[in-house]
């Protein structure tokens, strides 16, 4: 296991069970372990590093997303493998605990497997993000230093198109049976719009059928490419939002018994707000290590010119990976999403899911509202706002 | 009701930390990621006792994959009973027996530590050994 120090105790990777737990002091003692100055230090804590980053080996990709977030192009920039290499020195050296491969299309690199146990080699539990276009099974050998291999799958032909501009979802589920296939660990990135999410039951019973073990359901975010006034026409509308914690449930309880199994995305966290139960269970989810906006936190970003962003969606900050250890507490503009996170406004200052949530979507309010505030899609940010607005002055 | 801040990270936050010479800041910091390796000493494998469930203050299943979103699963928070208590035997069982690897500031892992950066220079310390 890899067990990392926190003023709270410590995070923990464990080698044989596929999972990441915070353990508090005790349980650190436990273990014959002891936080020393960190925890005898009645000063608060610097930040801690990041635990999970994402870090983009390439922007070239030929399938041409409508709505990718990375703007990623054939001719797009692709670091050399030794620049790659440093990148994943510095992340070893502040203590991430897994690195999330993607780009561009991260598999157009011949040196993606070699990549996968540098990392490896480092300590960093590697894990890619992959259209699967072009996947062959030569490529798929490549990939087997990777924990685990998601394929973009936003659902049957006309699902992948209204999210992506043209069909290829039959390569995506080529893509899944052919990892599954080979033994290597694969999940679907579904990516939830208007219009798919009534085929979404549909989409994830296809993938568990072709061999998929997990789904990744993520928000559509205005970013790159999908930052046009067409997002508003294709995010969840709010009562698709309002509902999605009922809909979350229905579909956890018919794939758990088979062993697949539903994740969502960080920004999906605030829809939780308008489902009554979820919203009385912050304690359930916190113990459940959900995350909600983590940017500045526990996630990071490093884009493809090496500098630190709080998450993909949004712009790099002036933090160059390589100073990640030193400067990811003290970086000014990875501050300003932590200082958010602790004097959020009204209506997230009250709310009983706050410390989980943390305001939501930055990606969302910064294109939607133009400022780094509450998360505007929020069914109760809509519900304060509407409230607001008829309020008498 | 909510404060905007985990409690996971309690403690963790230095407010005032942004407020200090970026200097004083970075020598305080090589200082706390130093002083640790005099009291964290994980090899030979320290003597465990076992790890109350209640220590496990919470849990994340699964590897995530996504190279966009940081991912938590759910399945857990529907279906508590008989999966959640599964995970969280095999997560204790396994903290009673798996290797310890330390990371991160102060760590003494298998992997080499950090390299100290030098205060004064603002550049990396070579080990020469």
């Amino acid at each position: 296991m890899k067990l990392r120090y926190e003023a709270f105790g410590a995070w923990v990777k464990l080698d044989t069970v596929p999972a990441v737990l915070a353990l508090d002091r005790e349980g650190v003692r436990a273990l014959g372990l002891d936080g020393g100055d960190l925890w005898s230090d009645t000063r608060p804590a610097a930040p801690s590093a990041p635990l999970e980053v994402h870090l983009a080996v390439t922007q070239r990709c030929a399938a041409g997303c409508e709505g990718c977030y990375l703007d990623a192009r054939p001719d797009g920039l692709e670091p050399p493998r030794a620049v790659l290499l440093e990148r994943l020195d510095a992340l070893r050296d502040a203590g991430v605990m897994t690195v999330a491969f993607g780009g561009g299309e991260p598999t157009t690199r011949d040196d993606l497997g070699l990549l996968a146990d540098e990392a490896r080699k480092r300590g960093l539990t590697p894990v890619l993000t992959t259209s699967g276009l072009g996947l062959s099974a030569a490529k798929v050998e490549r990939l087997r230093g990777f924990a685990q291999v998601n394929v973009s799958y936003d659902g049957g032909a006309e699902a992948y198109a209204e999210v992506r501009g043209f069909d290829g979802a039959r390569a995506a589920e080529a893509a899944i049976q052919l990892l599954a296939a080979s033994g290597i660990r694969v999940g679907v990135n579904v990516v939830l719009t208007r219009t798919t999410l009534d085929s979404l039951p549909e989409t994830l019973r296809r993938a568990c059928s072709l061999g998929a073990s997990e789904a990744q359901l993520l928000r559509y975010k205005p970013a790159g490419r999908a930052a046009t006034l067409d997002y508003l026409a294709r995010r969840l509308s709010p009562e698709q939002a309002a509902a999605l914690g009922g809909t979350l449930r229905a579909l956890t309880l018919e794939h758990a018994p088979a062993g697949f199994s539903i994740r969502v995305d960080c920004s999906m966290i605030p829809y939780f707000a308008g489902d009554p139960v979820l919203y009385a269970s912050a304690d359930a989810l916190m113990r459940a290590g959900v995350f909600g906006c983590e940017g500045g936190q526990a996630l990071a970003a490093v884009k493809v010119d090496g500098k630190v962003a709080p998450c993909s969606f949004v712009a790099s900050t002036g933090l160059d990976a390589s100073d990640l250890l030193l400067d990811h507490g003290s970086d000014p503009d990875l501050g300003r999403w932590r200082s958010f996170v602790r004097s959020a406004p009204e209506p997230c200052a009250s709310c009983a899911l706050a410390s989980v949530c943390k305001g939501g979507c930055k990606a969302v309010s910064l294109f939607v509202d133009g400022v780094h505030g509450p998360d505007p899609e929020c069914p109760r940010v809509r519900a304060y706002r509407a409230t607001a607005q008829t309020a008498p002055s | 009701m909510g404060s905007g801040f985990n409690p996971l990270y309690d403690g963790d936050t230095r407010p005032d930390d942004l407020a200090r010479p970026r200097r004083q800041r970075l020598r305080r910091r090589v200082i706390l990621s130093a002083r640790p390796i005099q009291c964290r000493l994980p090899m030979p494998e320290p003597a465990r006792s076992p790890v109350d469930p209640r220590s496990v203050r919470a849990l994340r299943p699964g590897h995530g994959a996504n190279c966009s979103s940081i991912g938590s699963v759910v399945d857990t928070l529907f279906v508590t009973a008989l999966l959640g208590g599964a995970i969280f035997a095999a997560v204790v069982a396994a903290l009673g027996h798996e290797r310890i690897e330390v990371v991160g500031p102060g760590g003494t892992g298998e992997n080499k530590a950090p390299p100290e950066r030098d205060v004064e220079s603002d550049a990396p310390k070579v080990d020469s050994t």
